[in-house]
């Protein structure tokens, strides 16, 4: 294809050349096809896809087009402002008299109308953003004209539901304008074929341009000197300070990532402790810190004044800033693409690699990050598996489309199911969902506050403004984590906390926050007051344990090294070898051929651990499954926690598992039922309920400053689960939280393969004399405790009473009985 | 059932959340907050009818298993303003009229807008003196004698390593006795126990004390 000469110039005047995958695609873009640009961020994918529609518009001759052309999707609102202005200069650059806006949750009212009105050439938005524009009957007939919607960082959104609210908009658009060209982008991922099926729907055939990369990306670990001292559990790895601050030392700048805030917090912390005089070229980067805080930083990082900064996640992608000179690690790194994209902010001085050093916080992390190494050598990645037929964001799309142009029950059905997440939503389960937002289902179709929607010629249309108001505010399928501000008493915001933490402190209690111990004076509303704290407060640690799962992929390369630690040479096995023979000694390794099996009596009652490492979501369905079938032949009460490497089931007194009896308890016959049963035991379709029933508009989230918390949100969202599951046992979206924490939660695919591995390999049980290396950091961190019991409430209460009462007789402190 | 003795009389704490008074044949619940479904609606939580009509049941069956003459609810009868004409006025009635004991309701705090003209044979109250027991709604009400009250749905939770337990409680304190919310759907407020207060532990089937 001959470029344009204005494209060449834009080149020439740069001293650029274009590549081969942006030829690729402006080539392909100008045939009319749709498809996906896989490149690594500061490779140019950005004009790789925007030079596209440029192009086709240089090529017509036509500098000054009327109305909307392309449309730019981005995942963050931070990434929105830099597009904006990237593609503005390169506009300017190119003498086209296009205009560029964006609009997101940030734009002004007056800003939104003005673009409503009159829209820009080009438009840069996040999806919620665009679904919002559907709800308006007069933008609409705007996007017609739309010649191309590009989808940055399509690898974000692609195995959420967010992905699915976009297919669903884009399938709007493509209604419009049939000609509609769909270019994404995307990181690597292990499915990015799959991927761009998605992005254009069923039955298209998408194009798929990746660019070369020459790029080596190396994985270390910071090796403990003295293993002997090295813990076995715990994340707050602060063993490794004095060795991370020597790395720190020889560097220029530095980003240390850290798998949750908390642990941010503890660390930043413990460097300004070690290196006071460093204060000023340190920071600390996380969500929870004020936005003027976090673009203080980020311009920081962007002019290379901070030597080092201390983020979490926040800083994965979207930021866009030079390199660094190194990268580190603190804790297991989770997955192989977050570890790969953490490592690629590092170095990228020509021939030399990017590199990460990863800084193990307890023993086994040695082995995860040799499996790391492993399997990015062996170039297997995580896939971000599509979601389908989420019927919570179809009601919401629903609504929204009802509410701007209104629709027809057969033109949507016919446009909805041209997106991959509901291919195959059947006509009842349509119906059902027409049915929903007209009547509110049959437990509440007496209340016309939920008759959102009204069908009057076969048209449905939204006529209340309540209703309209409601819902433009509620758009969206982000339903984050609770969270409250935290402000001094003398005034002035410090950013956010979580609400489920500050409700577990007294007034008076301190606690970290970048960098300084505060204390909290009073909560009010959805606004914690804090002040400096005083030397003798109480500190209330954060931590809520390494909450991410391992990644499958990581998992099994974990479990292969694990099971066979000479297979291959890396310095961490060596390393974590001591811990291993131990474990070999005292009980057994837990070889791929095999599956271990380990009971223990400790004063606590008897413990049964079995190491499948199939991941934590697994292990907790399969500790659940288990707890409830041994529970269902006896009168009996287990406390069930889950890891990425196994699970344990704790009970009082006497229990002795033969392996028959095991085996036959974790046989997949009847898998489904006794999988449903144990648990709904646990609750823990009431917790996946909360998200559908915000999205799906039954919880309403509250105006701005209405001061509603979302902890009552929350137990509201348990209250409906109940009733509905009591008063409309056939509300689908009681269903789809079923299927959701199935298919999401405990991967029940997973699961399946999982329970069909176990019966196929030898099965070691060993009666250890005390808790093995590997049954340890499951003692050590139990989270998220599951109770399976069939016994009666009354002897387990009795039987707890009855142990207090021990401990109060054996102890001479005061008895606490209730807390 | 579990049987305490208080001021001279026998107590019988019932695990529908009621107190039962045999001697005066009396039962007593706090916090029914009927009409709670329309009040979260309003509040934009789609919470549909049902749970009323069921608690009405069990304040029929506590009736006849107790062989009881009078029933007293100690205030939150209704969980918000309910507007004229709301289903709950006529249900209510209709319940009333059905009962052969006398139907006493000490008013709440959220009883400030209850239309108590649309209902039918009921006594309300601000408080009640019945010797040797002062009945209330909130506890910092009762002045003199040994109250009975409710407002605070008192709840507790029980942890040992290996098992743990939350539950809402009847509160034993030095002048007078908290009763557990009787509604559901109300959530509850984790209380402290001060030296020489008794807590029972209410289950689906049974009344536990949980102090010696």
């Amino acid at each position: 294809m001959r470029l344009p000469t204005a494209i060449a110039d834009f080149y020439r005047r740069r001293n650029w050349k274009p590549a081969a995958f942006q030829r690729q695609a402006w080539e392909a873009f100008s045939r009319g096809e749709s498809g996906l640009i896989h490149a690594p961020t500061g490779t140019g994918k950005t004009l790789a896809a925007w030079f596209g529609p440029v192009i086709a518009q240089l090529k017509s001759g036509d500098t000054a087009p009327e109305g909307l052309r392309v449309l730019w999707i981005t995942p963050m609102r931070a990434l929105a402002a830099d597009t904006e202005k990237a593609l503005l200069e390169s506009i300017a650059d190119l003498g086209l008299e296009w205009s560029v806006m964006r609009r997101t949750g940030d734009s002004s009212a007056s800003q939104r109308a003005k673009l409503r009105k009159s829209p820009p050439t080009a438009l840069v938005t996040t999806p919620e953003s665009l679904s919002l524009l559907l709800t308006y009957a007069d933008f609409q007939p705007k996007l017609r004209q739309l010649d191309a919607v590009v989808v940055d960082e399509w690898h974000e959104l692609v195995g959420s539901k967010r992905g699915v609210q976009l297919e669903l908009c884009l399938a709007r658009l493509r209604s419009l304008n049939p000609g509609l060209k769909t270019w994404g982008m995307s990181a690597t991922i292990g499915n990015l074929e799959e991927a761009a099926r998605v992005l254009l729907g069923p039955g298209q055939c998408p194009t798929i341009v990746v660019a070369k990369q020459k790029k080596r990306i190396d994985i270390e670990a910071l090796i403990p000197a003295n293993m002997e001292r090295f813990p076995w559990a715990g994340h707050l790895g602060l063993n490794l300070l004095p060795e991370v601050l020597e790395q720190v030392e020889k560097a220029n700048s530095t980003l240390i990532f850290t798998n949750t805030r908390s642990q941010a917090e503890l660390w930043f912390e413990g460097m300004l402790k070690a290196r006071p005089d460093w204060i000023g070229q340190f920071a600390l980067h996380h969500a929870s810190l004020s936005r003027s805080v976090r673009d203080q930083v980020e311009a920081g990082l962007k002019d290379g004044s901070l030597r080092c900064v201390v983020c979490t996640s926040s800083l994965d992608l979207g930021v866009d800033f030079s390199p660094v000179e190194q990268v580190l690690q603190i804790g297991s790194p989770k997955g192989i693409a977050r570890l790969l994209q953490r490592a690629g902010r590092s170095g990228h001085s020509p021939g030399q690699p990017s590199k990460v050093l990863c800084v193990p916080t307890h023993a086994f992390e040695l082995v995860e990050i040799a499996a790391a190494r492993q399997a990015a050598k062996e170039k297997t990645i995580e896939s971000r598996r599509p979601m389908s037929l989420c019927l919570d964001v179809l009601v919401q799309h629903c609504v929204s489309i009802a509410l701007g142009t209104g629709f027809t029950e057969d033109d949507l059905y016919r446009e909805i199911t041209q997106t991959h997440a509901f291919e195959q939503l059947s006509r009842e389960a349509w119906e059902w969902v027409l049915l929903f937002i007209t009547r509110g289902g049959a437990a509440l179709e007496h209340y016309p506050e939920y008759h959102r929607v009204i069908e009057e010629q076969e048209r449905y249309r939204v006529e209340s403004r309540r209703v309209a108001q409601r819902h433009r505010m509620a758009i969206g399928t982000i339903t984050s984590d609770s969270v409250m501000n935290l402000k001094w008493t003398s005034g002035g915001s410090l950013g956010t906390i979580e609400e489920s933490f500050i409700s577990r402190l007294k007034t008076n209690d301190g606690f970290l926050f970048n960098g300084r111990v505060l204390q909290l004076v009073r909560v009010k509303e959805m606004t914690a007051y804090v002040k400096l704290a005083g030397k003798q407060t109480r500190i209330v640690p954060r931590w809520q344990g390494g909450k991410a799962p391992l990644s499958t992929e990581l998992s099994d390369y974990t479990r292969r090294l694990l099971g066979a630690p000479d297979s291959i040479r890396a310095r961490e096995l060596t390393a974590i070898s001591p811990i291993l023979s131990l474990q070999a000694a005292w009980s057994a390794l837990p070889t791929e051929d095999q599956l271990l099996v380990e009971q223990v009596s400790t004063r606590e009652g008897r413990h049964l651990f079995v190491f499948t490492f199939g991941g934590r979501a697994v292990n907790e369905g399969l500790a659940a499954l288990l707890a409830w079938r041994l529970s269902q032949s006896q009168q009996i009460t287990f406390r069930a926690w889950a890891n990425d490497y196994g699970f344990e089931l704790l009970t009082k007194g006497e229990f002795e598992q033969a392996e028959a009896a095991l085996r036959d308890a974790l046989s997949p016959d009847n898998l489904l039922d006794d999988l449903v049963a144990s648990i709904n035991s646990a609750e823990t379709g009431k917790r996946q309920f909360r998200e559908i029933a915000q999205v799906a508009g039954l919880v309403f989230t509250g105006y701005p400053g209405s001061g509603k918390s979302t902890r009552q949100i929350q137990a509201s969202s348990g209250l409906i689960y109940d009733v509905l599951a009591k008063y409309d046992p056939d509300n689908l979206l009681v269903d789809q939280a079923m299927r959701e924490v199935m298919r999401y939660q405990l991967e029940f695919g997973r699961l399946q393969e999982s329970l069909a591995r176990i019966q196929g390999v030898r099965w070691v049980l060993t009666e250890p004399a005390r808790l093995t290396p590997l049954a340890f950091p499951l003692w050590a961190e139990r989270i998220r405790a599951q109770t399976v019991s069939s016994e009666k409430w009354s002897v387990r209460l009795q039987r707890m009473l009855e142990s207090l009462n021990k401990a109060a007789d054996s102890t001479p402190r005061r008895r606490r009985v209730a807390s | 059932m579990t049987d305490i003795e208080i001021q001279g009389e026998t107590l019988r704490l019932d695990h529908r959340r009621a107190l039962v008074w045999p001697r005066h044949e009396a039962v007593l619940v706090a916090d029914t907050h009927f009409g709670k479904s329309a009040v979260f609606r309003r509040e934009g939580i789609a919470l549909p009818e049902g749970s009323d009509a069921a608690d009405l049941e069990i304040l029929s069956a506590l009736l006849a298993d107790h062989g009881a003459r009078r029933l007293y609810i100690l205030g939150d009868f209704v969980h918000g303003a309910l507007p004229r004409g709301h289903a709950f006025y006529n249900r209510f009635n209709r319940w009333t009229g059905l009962q052969d004991a006398d139907i006493h309701v000490v008013l709440g705090n959220h009883d400030a807008y209850l239309d108590c003209s649309a209902l039918e044979g009921v006594h309300w109250h601000r408080e009640l003196r019945l010797a040797p027991f002062h009945l209330v709604h909130d506890p910092d009400e009762a002045r003199d004698g040994f109250f009975l009250a409710g407002h605070i749905h008192p709840v507790t939770r029980i942890s040992t390593r290996g098992d743990s337990l939350r539950m809402p409680v009847f509160w034993q304190r030095r002048a007078g006795m908290v009763l557990p919310s009787f509604g559901d759907l109300t959530g509850g407020y984790a209380i402290e126990p001060a030296r020489g207060e008794r807590l029972f532990g209410v289950g689906p089937d049974a009344v536990i004390p949980l102090t010696p």
